[in-house]
């Protein structure tokens, strides 16, 4: 019985030295690993990202970082200097994102008359909604792009016309010919003539 | 030789006042009868309210009348930007011809190449008679004649009268226009669209005070200056 009593103390007073010389460890390298890795030469302090803050999102929205490339990708670097975080666009996720996804930022496709296609939103939730583009896209950039952004600045949202996730030079707007470019506008305004008709004014 | 130098002088006289007069009196009569016969007076009116400025109209009409890049027979000029983002808005109108029932290019062309067609009231160019003189295009004072770079004659809008007309379709831009700011139509048919476009908007046509009686009516847009 003795040996028993014997072996159950030392086992434990052993966990109890591992654990502690263990919690050194950990409490020790903590500041002197920050040094080595955040010691710049002109001794300034450099930020590293730890962990990949949209390793979540692309678990399941698989190829959602590549199709941005061609729009939001190395152009942006060059503007801002740094790489743009799902994030940015798409906030408001909240811990039921998987069983209710529509709380979170969605580019849809929408316009303030009726069509037959599009969903319908008024004047202020169109701008609530384009006013994440706006912010880098401003008003004066679009409208030295184009006059057809000003006169759509409240009637339509951005992904009514462009694909925010795709290679603007071979996709999206940007990559149709002047033809089709004005195939887009025939195709919702006649739509909306039609519609009128229909409700015969 | 009975025929004096008096005579010669008297008979050439008589023989180009009566052709000269005659010429007149048939041209007179020929205008009004395109009213008064029952003849056709095409026309067309340009809603400014409801043009969108796509363009597809102008297009249309290249493709239609294989009118080469660089001329055009039809354009929608846009206004300057007006008001303050969000609310940013422009104005369009139409620049094509206005086919005139006191068509200057008419009157000024020496050959007779510029014409009105007195069946349907449309203006046009016969291009096997004209010289390239360019008097019409100086005259039209709405400037909406050039040189066609293949045919080197003077060359417009004819309401599409040797391509869609003749196929029985209405003119290219009408029948491309997305939100129907064209009509096009008869004026001298009471019951016609194009007229009851007319009776039912406040609509007017450019530089009227010159006495061109032009063809193309304009719903004008409710901002912005009227572009006469």
């Amino acid at each position: 019985m003795g040996n028993v009593k014997l072996a159950i103390r030392t086992t434990i007073s052993f966990l109890l030295f591992i654990c502690i010389y263990g919690f050194n460890f950990s409490v020790a390298a903590e500041p002197s690993d920050s040094q080595n890795l955040g010691a710049n030469t002109d001794g300034r302090h450099e930020v590293t990202f730890i962990r990949d803050s949209d390793y979540a999102c692309t678990q399941c929205h698989k190829d959602s970082k590549e199709t941005r490339q061609g729009t939001h990708g190395e152009k942006v670097v060059a503007e801002i200097g740094r790489d743009l975080k799902c994030v940015e666009c798409h906030n408001s996720i909240g811990p039921d994102h998987r069983e209710n996804p529509t709380q979170v930022t969605k580019f849809s496709a929408a316009q303030s008359q009726i069509g037959t296609h599009k969903i319908l939103l008024d004047f202020d939730a169109i701008l609530k909604a384009t006013g994440n583009c706006t912010e880098c896209h401003t008003s004066e950039r679009l409208q030295e792009k184009t006059w057809v952004h000003d006169v759509h600045a409240k009637k339509a949202t951005c992904s009514s016309c462009h694909m925010i996730h795709a290679d603007g030079e071979k996709e999206g707007m940007q990559a149709l010919e002047r033809k089709a470019q004005i195939a887009q506008c025939v195709d919702c305004h006649k739509d909306f003539n039609l519609k009128k008709e229909d409700k015969g004014e | 030789m009975a025929c004096s130098r008096r005579n010669l002088l008297i008979g050439a006289g008589a023989v180009i006042f009566t052709t000269g007069v005659a010429k007149v009196a048939i041209a007179k009569k020929s205008l009004v009868a395109t009213l008064e016969d029952g003849g056709k007076r095409y026309g067309m009116v340009f809603d400014e309210t409801a043009c969108i400025g796509c363009t597809a109209c102008t297009d249309a009409c290249r493709e239609t009348n294989n009118v080469p890049e660089g001329v055009s027979r039809l354009k929608i000029e846009r206004s300057a930007p007006m008001g303050e983002y969000p609310d940013v808005d422009y104005t369009f109108t139409r620049v094509s011809c206005q086919h005139c029932d006191n068509a200057p290019c008419v009157t000024v062309c020496p050959t007779g190449a510029s014409y009105v067609d007195l069946k349907t009231g449309i203006v046009d160019v016969h291009g096997d008679k004209c010289v390239g003189c360019g008097y019409c295009l100086a005259a039209c004072p709405y400037q909406v004649r050039f040189f066609h770079p293949e045919t080197k004659s003077a060359d417009k809008c004819n309401f599409c009268r040797d391509t869609n007309l003749k196929a029985g379709k209405l003119p290219a831009c009408v029948e491309s226009c997305p939100t129907n700011a064209l009509t096009f139509g008869d004026l001298n048919d009471p019951t016609s669209e194009i007229n009851k476009v007319i009776a039912s908007n406040a609509v007017y046509r450019s530089k009227v005070e010159l006495g061109t009686e032009p063809k193309l009516y304009k719903v004008a847009d409710t901002k912005g200056e009227i572009k006469r």
